[in-house]
Parts: C-alpha cells; sequence; structure tokens
C-alpha cells in the first residue's frame, strides 16, 4: 500500500476527533487550522534543519547562453572562426560549426565580482545575493528530453517532477491554496508531464495558473481552472454542500473515504476565496508597480508573473515556478537562438532582468528571501561554437556545461560553484549534473534526497534516482 | 402516473421480501488464531530479509557486499572468509546472521545505521525461528505450484456458500473470526452489477424487472444477460486498456498524436465481448501479424497495437538510444502487464530482489529488437467490396460527364476552337505523341512561350473560357484578353499524366465580351501544360448552356471528392519481423559499452528446461507468446494468477494480490492464496475463457455481499476489510461518473468503434485547449471512445485519477482532493447536464411525486422519507437564495447538480 493511504488512515483518526462533530458553517468561516491535520499537503517534518522553506523556480524556456550571459571565456574571442581544438559530444542537434566568440563585453559586479555580460543592467544590483553553478551538465540534446530532465529527473520515462517531490515531502503551509503551482507554464517540450505528479499522489501535481500553451497564457489572463462559478453564487452553493454533507450522515456505515471526501469540499470552497485574494494586485503599491515593470515594456508580462509569484510565496505555497517567455520575440524561439543570437538574447534579457532583479529586492526586503530558494536557469546552454546552416548567427543546444544560479533560501550568495573549460564547452570543475542539483534543492529545502522515496511498482523511486550529491553552496 | 406509483410500491414489497429470503443468519465460529506454518514463516522471512538485506546481499552481483548474498539456500550458508556462516540451519546461536542483527554495536549492526532502522523485535524473532526450522527457502508463491486445498476445517454453511469461491471466503472469515456478510438489497445488486460489468446505470426497467423477478435464477439470468451485452466489452476492455497503456499520441516530450491507434482499442473491446480465450488474446497482442491470414489480418495485425502504442521520446536525437528505450518499454510493458514483473530494473543491473538477471533482460531484448515498429495497412474484409462500389459510382460519375460535355458542345452558341489552330505563337504542335489523335500545343522546351487567338464575338454577354490540357505536374502560366490578364494562376492543375487520356476541362475564367473583334492570349515560363483546346460558353443564367456547365462542374466536384475518399486498406500501429540477431548486454544500462551476446529466450527463473526454441530467423514473439501460455509450464502459472488476480481486483476493487502488476518478492502476498490458485486453475481448465471467471466470482455470495454493515469489531479487527465481512463502497471511476451523467442528462451516443473526436495533442496553445475541452465537452459518445492523449486527457478524467498512460496501471490510485470538488461545484459540463436532467423530469405541480421520479431517474430505488424531507427543505432554501437577476439556475436545477455530486451517485454500495 502506499504512504498516502496510510496517511489517509491517520486522516480518519483525526476526522473521527476533529472534523465530524464540527458545524459546516464554523468550518466555512474558519481558517484552515483544524481541517489542515486532516490534509496530506498538511506541513511534514524534514529531515534535517531546512535553510529554505519554499521555491521560486525561474524557468528559461529554450536554452539560454552561459558564454553570452555569465561565463565570459576569452579563449573564444581569441580563436573566433577556428575549429573546436578538441572532440565534441557524439550527439549534436545541428551541425557543429566553428568556434564563435561572445558579442557582448563582461564586467566583474559586485563586490564578489561575479561576471555579468552587458546585456544585464540591473541583475548586477544583487550581484552578491547570487550564487552562480557553472558547471551544470547533462547529456540530452533535445528540448522535450531536456526538459523532462531538469523538471523530473528522467529523461525517457513519465516521473514525478520536482515540485510534486517537494510538495509530497513537506506538504505546505497554506491549505486554502495548491501546495505547488507553476504560472504560465509551456505546452511544449514535456508540456504537463514537467509539472506532473505521475506515480506520486496527485494532490502534489502542479497547478497550473493559466492555461499551458504555446505561445504561454499571458499573465494578465492567467486564472486557475474550475475556481468561479459565473452562475451559482456563494450563498446557493453553501445550501449545495449542507445538503452534501446531510446525505452524507444520512448513509449509516463509516467509510473513511467518504469523510474525506466531504471534506474535499469544504477545502474547495475555502480556495474559491482564497485563490481570487492571492491573485488580486491591485492593491500593490506604485512603488512595487515600478519596480516589477509592470507598466513598462518589455517587462510587463514577466514582471506580473513575478509579483504573482512572490504574493504566493508570500502566503506559503511551497513550490512555485515562473516559466519565461511568452512574447515570442520573433520565429518563437524564446531563448532557442539558433540564428539572430544578438537580437534574440537582447529581448529576453530586456524582459527578465528588471523583473527577477525585482523579486529579489522585494523577497528581501519583505524579509522572504532568507528562507525562499530562487532558482534561475534553462533546460541546457548553447554552443561556444556556431551553429552551420543558418542564415544569422547563433548557437546550438548545448547541455555539456552551462550555468544556471540561485539566490536566498540558505545559499552562499556571490559564490561562483564549478567551471567550464576556457571555451565553456564541457563542465571541468565541481560537475553538477540535474541528479546533483536536485540533491542539493532538497538538502537546502531540510530533506536527504536518498530519503525521499515513494514506493511503486515494486521498488522505492527517488527524485534522484540512484545518484546525486549535494553541492557545497551553503551560506 | 397513479398506477406507475402502485407498481412501483408493489416492486418496493417484492424486493423487500426476496431480501428477507436471501438474508442469512450469521454464522457463528470459534476464532482459530491460525499458528504460522513453516511455508508461511519462511516467506515471511525470505520478504523481510528482501526488504532489508537484498539491496547489498541479493542477486545484483556487482554492489554485493562482504560476498555475502541471502537470496539463496546455498550463499547464506556457505562459509564466509571471516570463518562463520550467515545462516546455520537448525542452529540460530551460531549463526552470524542472528548476532549481526541482535548486535548493540554501532560498527557490527545490520544493517547498517546508514541503510536503514535496526529490525524489530519481532522482525529478529521471525529469523530466528526461521532458522530454527531449517532455514528453507520455499519457492516464491507467486512461482510455486498451483494450490487449491481450501484451508481450515471445511465449513457446512450451505446456505451461504453458494459457489467454491465463497467455500474459500468462508473459510478465511471463519479462521478470524469473523461473520459472513448478508446479502445487499437488489436496488443495490443490480446497480452494483450493471456499473460493473457494463460502466453504465441499469434503467429504471430493468431495476423493476429485477427486484420483482422471484425465480431462483435471477441472478444468474441478470448476469449473462449483461455479460452477453455490446457494453460489455467497452467496460472490460477499458481495463484492459489501463494495462496496456493506451494513449493516442506519443506523450513524452513532443505528443505527436497517433491517429491509427484507435483500431487497438477497437480490437480490445471486440476480443472481451467475444470471449476470446486469453491464451489467443496473448498470442495476437504479441505475434497477431504472424498468424493470421488474410481474412482475418486487420484484427489480428491491430492486436499488436500493443507493442506499439507506448510512450516514446520521439525527438531523442541518438537513434541507438531512442531504440533502446523504445525496447525497455516494451519490455517494461511486457512484464507488469503479463507477468507481473518489473523486468526493466534487470536493463543496468541484475534485478534487486527478483531473480531477474541482465542474460534474461537483453535475451528479451534480442527478441524485441528483431521486431519492427511500423505503422502497417492491413485488407479489411470489405475492402474489395467497397473498391467496387467506388468504381461503379465514378463510371457513373464519367458516363454523365461525356453526356453533358457532348449536348454542350453540340450547342451553336459554343465558340470552340483547336488549341493549334493559333493565329500568332511560338509553340510547338503534336499530333502523333502526347497529342496523338487529338492534336495538342506544349513548349519546344524551356522559352518564353506565348499563343495568340483572334475571335469574332457576335453575341455580347458574360462568357465562360475553358481549356482543355494535361500536364502531371503543374506549369501554370496566364491567360489575357486584348492584352489585359484575365486569369494570373492559369493553366495550373496537374491532371495526373501528359498524355492524352489525362485530358480534362478546367474552367479559367469568367469574361464579359461585347460584340467585335478579341485576342485571346496564353503565355507560360518556360513550360507549357499539353494543350488540346478551348471554348467560350455563355452564361447567362437561363441559357441551357449555362445548366449543362453548373452540371459539368457539379459532376467534377463530385469525382474529386469520390477520388479523395478512395477506399483503403485500413492503416494500424502494428510490428513487423525485422532482421533477427541476438543483443549484447548493455553494461550498466548503456548503449555505448556492450559485454557478451545473449541467445533469445525467455526468463531462466520461470522456465526450468523447458525454453521454446526460437528459429534463427525469427523474432521469437510467436514463441514468447507460447511460453506464456502452455499449459503445465511455469511461466503460466504466474500469467493466469495475474490475470486471475486483475479479474478479481476489478470487480472488488482489491486485488487478492493487493498489486496486480507486482508479483514479485516485494509484492504484497495474496489474502487468499488458494482461493487465487482455484481462479487461476479454473481460469486455465475453461479454455481461459475471461466471462467463466466473471460467473465463478459474481454468483457467489461473496460478491452479492451487503456494504452497509456496521460492525465495530470487524472494523477493529480487520479495518481494511481484507477478509470480505461486507462489500467495498467505491467510488465510481471517471469515465463511468461522465457516462452515467450523459445517460441521465439523456444524451449519451451508444454509437460504438471507430476514431476519436479530434483534439490538438502537439504544442496546444491556450485556444487549443479551449477547443479541446469545448471538444470533450460536447462529446456524447462512451467514454472509452474518447482520445487518451496523452497529457492532455479530458481534464476530469485526469482530476478523478485516469490512468497515466506512461505505462501499465493495472491498479487505479484513488484519491479525493478538492480539485476535483471544484470542478463538480463548478464545471460548465456539470452545471448544463444538471439542467438537462431536470428538463427529462416531467414537470409537475406535485413537488413530492417530482421528487420521487428524480430520484427514482438517478438512483434506481425509491426515495426514503428521511432523504425527501431533506430535499424538499433544499428546495425551499435554494428558492430563497435564488439570484435577484433571476438569471440563475432554478432550485430544482440545483437539486439535480447537487445530487449529481453526490456520493449516492458517485459511489456504488
Amino acid at each position: 500500500m502506499s504512504v498516502f493511504s496510510i496517511s489517509r488512515r491517520k486522516m480518519l483518526q483525526r476526522i473521527a476527533t476533529g472534523f465530524g462533530g464540527l458545524a459546516l458553517d464554523t468550518l466555512l468561516h474558519t481558517t484552515a487550522t483544524q481541517t489542515a491535520a486532516a490534509s496530506p499537503l498538511m506541513p511534514q517534518p524534514s529531515h534535517h534543519a531546512a535553510r529554505a522553506k519554499r521555491v521560486i523556480f525561474l524557468f528559461m524556456h529554450g536554452g539560454p547562453s552561459h558564454i553570452d550571459l555569465f561565463d565570459p571565456k576569452p579563449q573564444l574571442a581569441l580563436n573566433d572562426g577556428k575549429p573546436l581544438p578538441f572532440a565534441g559530444s557524439r550527439v549534436t542537434f545541428a551541425e557543429r560549426g566553428s568556434l564563435m566568440k561572445s558579442p557582448w563585453k563582461f564586467r566583474s559586479c559586485g563586490e564578489s565580482g561575479i561576471p555579468m555580460s552587458e546585456l544585464w543592467q540591473h541583475l548586477p544590483s544583487v550581484a552578491d545575493e547570487l550564487c552562480m553553478l557553472h558547471s551544470v551538465c547533462e547529456t540530452n540534446v533535445a528540448h522535450g528530453g531536456a526538459c523532462m530532465k531538469l523538471h523530473t529527473g528522467a529523461e525517457a520515462h513519465v516521473r514525478p517532477s520536482m515540485g510534486s517531490w517537494i510538495s509530497y515531502g513537506l506538504g505546505t503551509e497554506n491549505q486554502n491554496l495548491p501546495s505547488f503551482i507553476t504560472i504560465c507554464p509551456t505546452s511544449l517540450h514535456g508540456g504537463v508531464n514537467n509539472f506532473g505528479a505521475s506515480f506520486l499522489p496527485a494532490i502534489h501535481q502542479g497547478v497550473p495558473l493559466g492555461a499551458p500553451g504555446y505561445p504561454n497564457t499571458l499573465a494578465r489572463n492567467a486564472q486557475f481552472d474550475s475556481m468561479t462559478n459565473d452562475s451559482v453564487t456563494l450563498e446557493q452553493q453553501k445550501i449545495q454542500l449542507r445538503l452534501l454533507k446531510d446525505l452524507n450522515e444520512q448513509d449509516s456505515a463509516p467509510n473513511s473515504e467518504i469523510e474525506a471526501r466531504m471534506l474535499s469540499f469544504e477545502l474547495a470552497f475555502r480556495m474559491q476565496m482564497a485563490a481570487p485574494e492571492a491573485l488580486d494586485t491591485s492593491r500593490e503599491s506604485a512603488a512595487t508597480r515600478k519596480l516589477y515593470g509592470l507598466d513598462d515594456q518589455p517587462t510587463a508580462n514577466f514582471g506580473l508573473q513575478c509579483l504573482l509569484a512572490r504574493r504566493l510565496a508570500e502566503r506559503g505555497v511551497r513550490f512555485i515556478q515562473v516559466s519565461h517567455a511568452h512574447s515570442l520575440p520573433f520565429n518563437n524561439e524564446q531563448w532557442d537562438q539558433h540564428s539572430h543570437l544578438e537580437k534574440g538574447h537582447t529581448i529576453n534579457v530586456a524582459q527578465i532582468d528588471q523583473p527577477i532583479t525585482a523579486l529579489i529586492k522585494d523577497l528581501k526586503s519583505r524579509g522572504l528571501l532568507d528562507d525562499t530558494l530562487v532558482i534561475w536557469g534553462g533546460e541546457f546552454g548553447r554552443t561556444p561554437t556556431v551553429q552551420k546552416g543558418t542564415g544569422e548567427v547563433g548557437r546550438d543546444h548545448h547541455p555539456e556545461g552551462f550555468t544556471m544560479w540561485m539566490a536566498g533560501g540558505g545559499v552562499r550568495g556571490g559564490l561562483r560553484y564549478g567551471k567550464t573549460d576556457e571555451y565553456g564547452y564541457y563542465a571541468i570543475e565541481n560537475r553538477c549534473t540535474i541528479h546533483d542539483l536536485h540533491a542539493t534543492i532538497l538538502h537546502l529545502l531540510g530533506m536527504n534526497h536518498e530519503r525521499l522515496t515513494f514506493a511503486h511498482a515494486g521498488r522505492d523511486f527517488r527524485l534522484t534516482d540512484v545518484h546525486g550529491e549535494v553541492a557545497p553552496i551553503l551560506a | 402516473m397513479v398506477r406507475h406509483l402502485i407498481n412501483r410500491l408493489l416492486a418496493i414489497f417484492a424486493a423487500l421480501a426476496i431480501f428477507c429470503t436471501l438474508t442469512v443468519c450469521p454464522m457463528t465460529v470459534c476464532p482459530v488464531k491460525a499458528e504460522p506454518t513453516d511455508l508461511s514463516r519462511s516467506r515471511a522471512a525470505h520478504r523481510l530479509l528482501a526488504a532489508k538485506c537484498f539491496t547489498c546481499h541479493g542477486p545484483d552481483e556487482e554492489v554485493r557486499e562482504a560476498e555475502l548474498r541471502l537470496d539463496t539456500f546455498e550463499g547464506s550458508t556457505e562459509e564466509l572468509p571471516s570463518g562463520f556462516a550467515a545462516v546455520v540451519p537448525g542452529t540460530p546461536e551460531a549463526s552470524e546472521l542472528l548476532r549481526r542483527i541482535e548486535s548493540d554495536d554501532e560498527d557490527m549492526r545490520m544493517p547498517p545505521a546508514n541503510a536503514g532502522e535496526a529490525l524489530t523485535a519481532a522482525e529478529k524473532s521471525l529469523l530466528r525461528e526461521w532458522i530454527k526450522s531449517g532455514a528453507t527457502y520455499p519457492p516464491h508463491w507467486a512461482f510455486a505450484p498451483l494450490d487449491t486445498t481450501i484451508p481450515g476445517e471445511p465449513s457446512d454453511h450451505s446456505d451461504w456458500n453458494r459457489t467454491s469461491v465463497d467455500r474459500y471466503v468462508s473459510a478465511q472469515l471463519a479462521a478470524n473470526g469473523l461473520d459472513a456478510p448478508p446479502v445487499a438489497d437488489r436496488y443495490t445488486l443490480i446497480r452494483r452489477l450493471y456499473f460493473d460489468l457494463l460502466g453504465l446505470p441499469p434503467s429504471p426497467v430493468a431495476v423493476e424487472q429485477f427486484v420483482t423477478d422471484d425465480s431462483p435464477d435471477a441472478w444468474a439470468r441478470l448476469v449473462d444477460s449483461l455479460l452477453a451485452s455490446p457494453h460489455y466489452g467497452e467496460r472490460w476492455g477499458r481495463h484492459w486498456l489501463d494495462v496496456a497503456r493506451y494513449g493516442d499520441s506519443n506523450g513524452g516530450d513532443e505528443n505527436h498524436a497517433y491517429p491509427h491507434a484507435y483500431h487497438y482499442r477497437d480490437y480490445v473491446i471486440q476480443t472481451f465481448n467475444a470471449d476470446v480465450s486469453y491464451d489467443r488474446f496473448l498470442l495476437e497482442q504479441l505475434a497477431g501479424d504472424l498468424i493470421s491470414n488474410d481474412a482475418d489480418s486487420e484484427a489480428a495485425t491491430a492486436a499488436t497495437g500493443f507493442l506499439a502504442i507506448g510512450m516514446k521520446i520521439l525527438a531523442e536525437q541518438d537513434p541507438i538510444k531512442k531504440q533502446a528505450d523504445m525496447i525497455d518499454e516494451q519490455i517494461d510493458t511486457m512484464g507488469r502487464s503479463l507477468l507481473g514483473l518489473t523486468l526493466g530494473c534487470a536493463r543496468c543491473h541484475d534485478h534487486k530482489f527478483d531473480p531477474v538477471s541482465t542474460e534474461d533482460y537483453y535475451a528479451l531484448f534480442g527478441i524485441f529488437q528483431s521486431t519492427v515498429v511500423e505503422d502497417r495497412e492491413v485488407n479489411s474484409s470489405d475492402l474489395q467490396e467497397r473498391l467496387a462500389k467506388y468504381e461503379r459510382k465514378i463510371n457513373e460519375l464519367k458516363q454523365s460527364r461525356e453526356k453533358a460535355t457532348k449536348k454542350l458542345n453540340s450547342l451553336s452558341s459554343i465558340i470552340s476552337r483547336q488549341a493549334e489552330s493559333f493565329d500568332r505563337g511560338n509553340v510547338i504542335k503534336d499530333d502523333d505523341q502526347y497529342g496523338a489523335g487529338i492534336g495538342i500545343i506544349s513548349d519546344p522546351g524551356g522559352q518564353d512561350n506565348f499563343v495568340e487567338y483572334d475571335l469574332a464575338i457576335q453575341q455580347p454577354g458574360k462568357y465562360r473560357l475553358q481549356l482543355r490540357y494535361a500536364a502531371n505536374v503543374a506549369r501554370p502560366g496566364q491567360i489575357l484578353w486584348n492584352g489585359e490578364i484575365v486569369a494570373e494562376n492559369a493553366i495550373s492543375e496537374a491532371t495526373g499524366g501528359w498524355t492524352p487520356e489525362f485530358q480534362q476541362w478546367h474552367s479559367e475564367a469568367d469574361i464579359e465580351l461585347a460584340a467585335g473583334e478579341h485576342i485571346l492570349r496564353m503565355q507560360s515560363r518556360p513550360l507549357m501544360s499539353h494543350i488540346d483546346q478551348f471554348r467560350l460558353i455563355p452564361v447567362a443564367s437561363t441559357d441551357t448552356a449555362s445548366a449543362l456547365v453548373a452540371r459539368l462542374d457539379e459532376i467534377a466536384e463530385q469525382i474529386s471528392e469520390l477520388t479523395g475518399a478512395r477506399p483503403q486498406g485500413v492503416q494500424v500501429m502494428a510490428v513487423r519481423e525485422g532482421e533477427a540477431a541476438n543483443a549484447k548486454v548493455h553494461l550498466r544500462g548503456s548503449h555505448l559499452s556492450k559485454g557478451d551476446e545473449v541467445p533469445r529466450r525467455f526468463l531462466e527463473v520461470l522456465s526450468r528446461d523447458e525454453q521454446i526454441a526460437i528459429p534463427p530467423e525469427q523474432s521469437g514473439r510467436r514463441q514468447l507468446a507460447e511460453w506464456l501460455t502452455t499449459p503445465e509450464s511455469l511461466a503460466t502459472r504466474l500469467t493466469a494468477r495475474v490475470m486471475a488476480n486483475r479479474i478479481w481486483h476489478w470487480h472488488f476493487g482489491r486485488g487478492l494480490v493487493a498489486t496486480p502488476d507486482q508479483f514479485g518478492i516485494k509484492s504484497s502476498p495474496p489474502t487468499h492464496p488458494q482461493l487465487l490458485d482455484h481462479l487461476a486453475d479454473t481460469f486455465v481448465r475453461n479454455q481461459w475463457s475471461i466471462k467463466s471467471l466473471h460467473r465463478e466470482i459474481l454468483l457467489s455470495s461473496t460478491y452479492r455481499s451487503s456494504s452497509q454493515v456496521d460492525n465495530a469489531n470487524a472494523m477493529k479487527a480487520d479495518p481494511e476489510n481484507r477478509w470480505y465481512w461486507r462489500a467495498n463502497r467505491r467510488r465510481l471511476e471517471a469515465e463511468l461518473i461522465r457516462d452515467s451523467i450523459l445517460y441521465h442528462a439523456d444524451r449519451l451516443d451508444y454509437r460504438q468503434f471507430g476514431a476519436p473526436v479530434q483534439v490538438q495533442s502537439q504544442d496546444p496553445s491556450p485556444d487549443d485547449l479551449r477547443n479541446n475541452r469545448r471538444t470533450y465537452y460536447a462529446a456524447r459518445r462512451r467514454s472509452v471512445y474518447l482520445p487518451v492523449v496523452r497529457t492532455n486527457v479530458f481534464k476530469f478524467f485526469t482530476l478523478f485519477d485516469f490512468p497515466n498512460a506512461a505505462s501499465p496501471v493495472g491498479r487505479r490510485s484513488r484519491t479525493t482532493v478538492p480539485t476535483q470538488s471544484l470542478w463538480l461545484m463548478n464545471s460548465p459540463f456539470i452545471m448544463e447536464h444538471a439542467s438537462e436532467v431536470e428538463s427529462r423530469i416531467a414537470d409537475s405541480a406535485n413537488k413530492r411525486e417530482r421528487l420521487e421520479e428524480l430520484y427514482w431517474h438517478l438512483f434506481g430505488r425509491p426515495i426514503d422519507d428521511a432523504t425527501r424531507v431533506r430535499l424538499e427543505r433544499f428546495l425551499e432554501q435554494a428558492s430563497a437564495a435564488s439570484r435577484s437577476d433571476a438569471d440563475g439556475p432554478s432550485a430544482w436545477t440545483l437539486l439535480c447538480h447537487s445530487l449529481l455530486m453526490s456520493d449516492r451517485y458517485i459511489y456504488i454500495d
């Protein structure tokens, strides 16, 4: 039997002493505390002291170019136009061309001197909060496999996503909102598999705010599904729920599942009230709007996504993903600049630079950054070589060594962890696979990745499969 | 109405009377606390060792610690380098294993602290007793010979024991000190059976018939009639589709549609309806393409869709890895669905718990590597007939065309010219090759071709210009009238060939002409179609000519439509034999480093020396199917146990083995091992007939138990109801809820088979998803015919635990979460259908009668007083709370909506 059914049995015991005796009207107006105890989403103790309580994952779909954003390579400039001086990886997505220098200059930022290309105008102001992971490495060169690997740890199977694992391991702090929310996700490259629960109980699956799509739903149109009813009023719904409860009580033999079902109606009713409040940004100050660039282009859309993420984090949602990009700079490419590298990356950075900087500053000023782990990255980086066969210069997919970064949540700001070789091709020092990344994230959340298991199909499954080592990046 | 009510009351009395005669007095039994037998103790010890020790001391050689293996007698009793033996049979004191598990010294204690908790006192004691009694290693229960003896004292409760199933169940009830449950009332029974066998609610007429039928075989006849229903296959076929991880798209990364997958779905439904024997069913699914002759090739080839419809990562850039992943998916599916074994583990290492080696895995890998997955065209049985009909229709149309053309050409108002009769031009005339017998013009090679005709028009008016030409590939040009372009992209059709038989008329332009002299010019570059002639037809509306032109246009359209729909063989997702070859072991699962070649064969642990030889030129799929179902063989035991357990699971919501896809060492052992073996044995002896197995189960008292047993002692002793002291109250599966709602809204479309409605599967935009949702909402056919687009299944289904079609699912999870409630409370689907349900209930001033009617309609039983009073109160409250704008739903609609969400509707007793 699954872990879930055990917790359901616990639930029954709790219901027997708690829920059964409470009047419906009380339930509808109280906070979640009484009933929270009965939910499979109730907060669970961590394995060890947690540094981070929640995660905001800023997902850069398409593959941002590490060597043009964060990982400067003077050798590239010196050898511009020459062939790669060593054997590259066996499997490539497109045909490999010659080395190509970055079109952008770099400078050292903050006291820690983290290098950033001149594309970044805002991010340097929070450079000392960032913990750079320069040696993330994988093998899958296609978006689908790489996205699934990043989100679920598996590239050829449908497995639970990291947000689902975290929800399963830790529960959540606010029973009136889902534990795992993904803001404006894509329907491409694994689509819903990237926030699915697979064999974990479905309650842990990511709830999309805005239908998954291609293009992604615009933030201003993002809604939860089935949260509102145009024709039935809340008053009428209360009358309906009372009827359900009374009919339920008329049926004699006790049944834990049916008791739990009644409870889920109560929770649903409260979610209907909590969700609109969480999404209502109308009372945010003018200063906040300005900080996130909500009234300017090209920042308005991603700015609103980031602001929503902050509001959900404040309300105790455990795992929040924010997916870039909606706006399809041209050719529907997102960060995927096989061609038009300069134009594409310029537009993409301009859309996110101010909003993510704002998010970090805003979290910090509210005292939330300490226990909120912010993660930035895509499914792979881009090749130091030019991609053959495209008119305007661009770079191909590159999983062998690329950059992600983290901030807050107990990581050491200003740290540069790991290295790629002098061309930015292979990760050569402190290599950090996706399994290592996941192990590290779980560790920061107080969980031992080897102990976070779920029995399925005859064995115990883990997010990190049989791999994973925690990277020493703690503050 | 009154008469109707009287009938209904009579029905109630009759039902109550029958209920009384069916109810039996609870058995009085002496509770027997069974002592564990040696066999059961050994098995428990084996399971414990597997759970706690095998990770480092199991079958996997590569990670084995201290050269100690505890999964075999030889291994555990062998003298270790230290001079001790882990297990000394009969002498616990001398056994190193016990010393280590009982040690308080952190460095000595097993399992080590970093590997897990120390064993409990009970676990230690179990191992001690096991060693004391000889440390035997009985074969794993799932691999052991069938044992069908009824445990314990034979109990004489002939009034409760109706079938052999009951004898096993009552023996276990007695052994556990529990009473046999009463039989459920007939309203409950018929609703239970309808949903179970057909996935639909019983009609009120069927209910009345059954509750008033006092013949002794009423139940048996009901069972038989439902098993004979065409809807049976839709319900039980869907169960199998869960196991076969059926999907209409590849899922995984990019989600391309599988447009032909549904033939497999239809095959499964038909197979269940026809009660095709299970051994034949497996043979067809694994090797249908190899056993069929032309006459039945469609079904048998479509059956191999079982191997083709799995989740795939189609954008994988490494072709070797892609193939290895696909084969792994096939092996994993085959193992879990047919044998209850997780063979996929052995891709990288010997199985940690079960006796499955990497050699076993790559032996099977060779079989599937010698098999090609592809879409295949197969002859459907009526193809020839459909083709003949098609030819007839085309010929009729061609004749009509000829007739109309002749008539048109005979009209005096037509102006027509042979193309060769041009007045100026630089093209060539050809009357012996491409223009043999008719004369055509064409280009002399690449150039700027032109040709001009001087024409005198007598009768002013609107004319249609038509050209007759042939072209194998389009060579478009322009048409000019008095120097002005009248057709920009003219002469642009491809007609299928260059020669005269491909000459066709095409309308190019409608031109308003004054009387007088005119110049028609045609030009093209660099090449020109083969033009035979042109004509100008006056198209004033009353004219005969215009009617003929319209008729010709119509015929042309019909011909083109018909040609587009030329009957074809059916495309199915299937497999065929590829190049037969053995595979090499992939070291640590990597396709880049390979070890020894392994001959194609089957699992050693389930073969003894009974391997069926695979001829070198064959993949071995056919032999694989035979190996799984040869009577008396080791593998067949497992095949039969797994399927018998699945059938029990689908009837009761819980298998005798609670893990239907997992029969290995880590499985949950059967609650009623002999009953399982009895069912497996009966199954094989009845020629693997699934319907016979249904009867064996459904006619029992066990199946007919009431769920309304409130027994605090039993609840305490057996909260999970493993011994069947009552029936389980079960939630309807997602499809059943939807079908039931459609049924009660009178919107269910019973048409069977065929392609599912189209939804966008690959890269859907938010608009696509909205359209998909509309499509799902508007669909009226039974749920089994909705598309299973992996990652975009009907939202309602995923909410209510429809399986993720990424791998076999023999046991759906059953979750209760607020998002389900939100959907039931708010989705337009349910609001709309609630209002439809209301409109089905005759409007009546008499609230009471209307309530009775509604309740009968939805629940198939008369309303009780308490419920009626409560529903009346609801109607008053809802009326008082109705919206001021009067646009909202009526109190009755809100009531229907509430009832559709209620436990009584969503659950079966």
